[in-house]
């Protein structure tokens, strides 16, 4: 099937079919499969490990928990692979967060397409007969429903994106009782991350309409329902932002993001996660875009269409939810190295030449990202 | 009617009595008179000298520079080649064809003429002056013979000439069956006076069929007076296949006539320059009389050869006048000897020594009339011979030598069989991973590999490329080619299930042309699970072996760590060769095969046809299929894009040097567009140049490059010709639009037609591939209308002989295996 590749803004790729509400999984059994291979990670009980054995309508079903931990290598992904070319499932199930889909795409590849090779295969031979079902166990990362797996590689000691759009799932499961027991600051620095996509990707130089309708609703939820995460366990709601999260997925993997993405991806070598890293310069960097007055507008027709006053009823609303998430001890470490991350060239040098962050609304130069920076920290 | 001809003088002259010095001055100018004058009214003749730069009234060269015309121009044109208006042509004479298609020439008067009086000149030397009785040995010119005569008639007639009176030895019986009327024959000889030498006449096949073969076994003889003769004339194509030579010929006839053996004259002609005749001399050579002259030519080169070399004959005479017959290159073998004539005749001493081999059918032209049923009574069932099983190939355990051949072969199947349930259980993407691995080797083509460059090594390779091979199964295994590895839904039933199994053993029968297909279609029972035996051509050439051996020593192991060897591949395959007539063998073949697959050449096609199978047994049969190319007007807007194409073109047009069923030889071009058929013409010799460094050509036989020169030669009279100084590639324009047989080697066949849809009456369902340069509406109806006449592929033009799935209409993996169900039914 063809599918667009590279900046071309007008399309809405593949969905996938997306199974949401209490006891969602269950959605599986109208799913023909004879055999079926969940990868997991390693806080799935055994519960759930019933329930997903009864919502399958397979011969045989086979758990393996994942061989590998933080980003996934080819080297610790083979003992799974190896798992998978012998029970050779047609239906794959990966339960767990971000790492664990990520995993399971390149698992899926390697399985189908032994001989694939980043640098070497055509991706679009990458048509795959087996169905990939990603249950997310945490919300905000978007792999579920992003094109890129994260991997990373031992030859060259750096992570690598692999993108195809192939790799996005066919079926997404959302079931909140999946993160309700989910460290509730986790939770939070992850709907952050969901915000950060909705505003960089709705901001991005690359314009889509449609998705920007999947930004506006995102928010919307975001806004509505986030408190449900410190208030209480209301699995309605706690639905309602996994969704939200897919939405945001759906905007990041439409419409490239900016500045905010290029120095979190950036910071992350100082040990700071990736959402951490997001919350910690998100504000500053829709302070600097809207000093351009296409930003500017582009933020407020945001706020509008989201549920907002005007852009600085939602520039507060992100400053809220970033205030009380406890990030201090991020915080603290970078205002540490302040002096040398300034000092560094090519710590700027790689921000703006991050794949991850060329969507930004204003051109982006070395000034302008120290700005941005010196702002956060100050 | 001008009178006054050189010639005219020419031929007066005695035909062995003259100096050579004294020939070479009247000769060359009644010659070049003659030729001045087929230039000066013949339009095609003035074409074809224009075509080889030769203009004859400024030439002052030796006759081995004047343009010869290959006998078959008049094949393809005699009837239109004349000189004279057609008020004054009384005749058209045709060659008795004995092989193939006959030559045509058209006669005015004075090339009767001198015919006749050239004839009889040259004869009468041999058999002297004065009339004699003669026994011809064939039918009466009765009415009711005329048919069974043919084109024998004209030239018994005129024989008679030197006859005083004439007995036919040949009776047609009641039941319509011809035999030699011995009675007859002996109340002839009796009636005759016994000092009245007697000469008997025939054409040479009548006399073996009628005469020998029937009459020496029986002990008959005929004892004719002294001084008789034995002429006989028509040469020795149709007795090819009889293992008679010459030699044993004259003495059987000498044996049952009495006739002493140097009077057994063999008489050489050819229609071309009828009239002239060129008979034995007892000095056991002929003689050019007077009236012509002999060269002798590399069949390659077409340069002369030294006195003594071998070579094509090439005939030179001023006689033909209403056709431009004069200098003819023929496909008869001889050499010229340059020693003096111990009895006395002058001109040059040649002797015939065959007949160049017709090339080789190597491709897929070679169509059937009709389509074989397939029943153990559609071949040649009543010959069979035992022959040595070959073992080309194999790495299983030894086989007992002490047994008999079939009982070997046996073993040897039974073996691979044995083998089928380690290769079901090897996944399909490990054998994909492994014939990926053997494909890089292939790609470099070193070593034991490096001679099959010239015959697709490259194409094998990138085709058994991991992902090109991943996609073929997928789509050859219903859309997903894990269906070989287990059930999985049936069209997304939960309640019904389906799978592939292997078959069993595949038997290929492999054609000796494109030797890479039979790959494609092993590497494809392999990939099904198949255990394979290959009964390889006559002509493989250790092609198969080789490309089997890249198998040695080589693994491939998945990112989940199983490991496949290439040395445990290689016991499920066998490659054999035993003689095609060796019906046990070719019997237990077939009986044993689960799936049979005959590749390109009829030899392949009718051997599976005539052999008994298992009543389930999968028939897959890729039988004898031509394509071509059409280009539309539309894509030709601009020089650029024609450029593009005509190297694609050019492309189809090299690979596999157009053995494959899918190569073009013939290129329909649309008028009107930017760039004209002509034109096109130009740029695709260009492509052919630039496509013969990239894909190097292999080596032809010396029948292909004289098929090549024929062509040629044919199409300097009737169109244009661009191509490489050898034979390496021919680009050949006409305004015809026939679709021309092929003549492999690269030689591309272009022709104008007005619209690309013309093309459609030459697409049955003996044209495998289209290849289209068209686009929209108009390439969509095309291949439409193609496909329903019955055409496989319309493929884009530079990608004809990708081997795709599906191939000649079938996805070849399906076949390949049998389809099991679990569950349901659904209804």
């Amino acid at each position: 099937m063809w599918e667009p590749q590279g900046i071309y803004s007008k399309f809405l790729l593949k969905q996938p079919v997306l199974l949401f509400g209490e006891n969602a999984i269950m959605g599986l059994k109208t799913y023909a499969c004879s055999r079926v291979a969940v990868i997991h990670g390693s806080s799935l009980n055994d519960e759930y490990k019933k329930k997903v054995s009864k919502a399958v309508s397979a011969f045989e079903i086979s758990f393996i928990a994942k061989t590998w931990g933080g980003e996934p290598t080819l080297a610790n992904l083979s003992a799974t692979i190896a798992e998978i070319e012998r029970i050779k499932p047609d239906l794959i199930i990966a339960i767990g967060g971000g790492s664990v889909i990520d995993g399971a795409k390149m698992v899926r590849t390697y399985y189908e397409f032994p001989f694939f090779d980043v640098n070497e295969t055509k991706f679009s031979m990458l048509n795959f007969s087996t169905t990939l079902v990603a249950v997310p166990t945490t919300i905000g990362s978007g792999a579920e429903i992003s094109s890129a797996s994260v991997m990373y590689n031992d030859d060259t000691k750096s992570k690598e994106f692999i993108v195809s759009h192939q790799f996005i799932p066919e079926i997404i499961v959302l079931e909140a009782s999946l993160i309700k027991n989910a460290p509730k600051n986790l939770l939070s620095l992850s709907m952050i991350d969901a915000l950060s996509h909705c505003i960089e990707g709705y901001m991005s130089n690359v314009d889509n309409i449609l998705v920007d309708s999947y930004a506006e609703k995102a928010i919307q939820i975001i806004s509505q329902y986030h408190e449900v995460i410190s208030n209480g366990d209301n699995f309605d709601d706690l639905n309602k932002l996994q969704l939200a999260s897919v939405f945001a997925g759906l905007v990041q993997n439409h419409c490239i993001v900016g500045a905010t993405h290029a120095l979190a991806h950036q910071i992350s070598a100082y040990g700071i996660s990736h959402a951490a890293g997001i919350s910690i310069f998100l504000p500053s960097v829709i302070r600097k875009n809207i000093k351009n007055d296409l930003a500017k507008a582009k933020f407020e027709k945001l706020a509008l269409h989201s549920g907002f006053s005007d852009s600085d009823s939602l520039l507060l609303f992100t400053d809220n939810m970033i205030s009380v998430l406890q990030i201090e001890k991020e915080r603290n470490i970078v205002i540490e190295n302040r002096d040398n991350i300034l000092a560094d060239n090519s710590f700027f040098d790689r921000a703006l030449s991050d794949k991850g962050g060329q969507g930004n609304i204003v051109t982006m130069d070395k000034e302008f990202l120290q700005d941005i920076f010196k702002s956060a920290i100050s | 009617m001008k009178e006054g001809y050189i010639t005219d003088s020419l031929i007066k002259t005695d035909p062995y009595k003259y100096n050579a010095s004294e020939k070479d001055q009247i000769f060359s100018k009644s010659l070049m008179e003659e030729i001045r004058f087929h230039y000066d009214n013949n339009e095609q003749y003035r074409s074809f000298c224009n075509n080889k730069k030769f203009d004859p009234y400024s030439f002052d060269g030796s006759l081995e520079q004047i343009p010869a015309i290959s006998v078959s121009v008049f094949k393809d044109l005699g009837a239109s080649l004349k000189s004279v208006p057609d008020s004054e042509v009384k005749l058209s004479l045709q060659s008795s064809a004995t092989s193939g298609v006959p030559s045509t020439v058209v006669l005015d008067k004075i090339t009767a003429k001198r015919q006749a009086k050239v004839m009889v000149k040259v004869v009468k030397d041999f058999i002297g002056a004065e009339r004699k009785p003669f026994i011809v040995v064939d039918l009466s010119p009765e009415p009711e013979n005329i048919m069974f005569l043919g084109a024998r008639y004209a030239a018994i007639s005129g024989y008679l000439n030197f006859a005083s009176n004439v007995n036919y030895a040949l009776k047609k019986k009641n039941n319509n069956i011809v035999a030699f009327d011995v009675d007859g024959v002996n109340s002839f000889v009796d009636s005759l006076d016994n000092d009245t030498p007697i000469v008997v006449f025939g054409f040479t096949y009548m006399l073996y069929s009628q005469v020998v073969k029937p009459l020496l076994d029986k002990g008959i003889n005929f004892n004719l007076p002294k001084g008789s003769k034995i002429i006989h004339i028509g040469g020795w194509k149709k007795l090819e296949n009889e293992k008679i030579s010459k030699d044993k010929f004259n003495n059987s006839m000498s044996q049952l006539f009495a006739v002493e053996e140097k009077h057994v004259i063999d008489i050489y002609g050819f229609t071309e320059q009828m009239g002239l005749n060129y008979p034995d001399c007892e000095c056991g050579f002929k003689h050019t009389p007077a009236y012509s002259e002999v060269i002798v030519r590399n069949p390659v080169t077409r340069e002369v050869v030294k006195d003594g070399e071998e070579g094509v004959l090439e005939f030179l005479s001023p006689v033909p006048h209403s056709y431009p017959g004069n200098v003819v290159l023929t496909d008869d073998v001889g050499i010229i000897d340059s020693n003096i004539c111990p009895y006395g005749r002058s001109g040059t001493r040649f002797k015939i020594l065959g007949r160049l081999k017709k090339a080789e059918v190597r491709g897929c032209g070679d169509i059937l009339g009709s389509k074989l049923k397939f029943t153990s009574a559609s071949a040649d069932n009543n010959s069979s011979e035992v022959s040595k099983l070959e073992l080309h190939y194999w790495k299983g355990t030894n086989l007992d030598v002490a047994k008999s051949v079939k009982e070997q072969f046996t073993e040897l199947i039974d073996t691979l069989t044995s083998k089928k349930e380690w290769l079901r259980s090897q996944p399909i993407d490990a054998l994909i991973g492994l014939v990926g691995v053997a494909s890089k080797e292939w790609l470099k083509a070193e070593g034991h590999l490096a001679p099959l460059k010239e015959k697709g090594l490259s194409f094998l390779a990138n085709w058994a490329k991991p992902e090109h091979l991943n996609r073929i199964s997928t789509i050859g295994l219903r859309g997903n080619r894990q269906l070989i590895e287990g059930f999985l839904p049936l069209n997304g039933s939960r309640k019904q299930f389906f799978k592939a199994n292997q078959r069993g053993l595949v038997c290929h029968w492999l054609a000796g042309n494109v030797q890479v297909l039979g790959m494609f279609a092993l590497i494809q029972a392999i990939l099904t699970k198949n255990v394979n035996l290959l009964k390889i051509s006559s002509k493989d050439d250790g092609v198969f072996t080789n490309l089997l051996k890249t198998f040695e020593g080589i693994s491939y192991t998945t990112k989940g760590g199983y490991t496949v060897y290439g040395d445990d591949l290689l016991e499920t395959i066998a490659i054999v060769y035993f003689s095609h007539k060796d019906k046990e063998l070719g019997e237990l073949m077939s009986k044993s095969a689960n799936v049979r697959i005959a590749w390109g050449g009829r030899e392949a096609v009718e051997t599976v046809a005539s052999y008994p199978s298992m009543f389930d047994t999968e028939d897959i049969i890729f039988g004898p299929k031509i394509s071509f190319s059409a280009i539309s007007k539309e894509v030709l807007s601009t020089e650029r894009k024609a450029k593009k194409i005509a190297r694609k073109v050019a492309v189809d047009s090299s690979v596999f040097d157009q053995t494959g069923c899918a190569s073009p030889h013939n290129l329909y071009i649309e008028k009107g567009g930017e760039i004209s058929p002509r034109e096109f013409c130009k740029l695709l010799a260009d492509g052919m140049k630039k496509t013969a460094m990239q894909i190097p050509k292999g080596i032809d036989s010396v029948e292909q490059i004289s098929a090549i020169h024929s062509i040629r030669g044919l199409y300097d009279f009737k169109g244009e010709v661009w191509a490489s100084e050898d034979a390496t590639w021919t680009v050949l324009f006409s305004e015809d639009k026939d679709l021309n047989p092929p003549v492999y080697s690269r030689v591309i066949m272009v022709h104008p037609v007005d619209h690309i849809d013309e093309t459609l009456k030459y697409v049955d369902d003996n044209i495998q591939t289209v290849g289209l340069a068209a686009s929209g509406e108009k390439a969509l109806k095309f291949a439409e209308k193609a496909a329903c006449n019955g055409v496989m592929r319309c493929p884009e033009m530079g990608r004809m002989l990708n081997f795709e799935s599906p191939w000649d209409g079938i996805f070849l993996m399906e076949r390949m295996v049998r389809w099991s169900t679990f569950g349901g039914p659904l209804v």
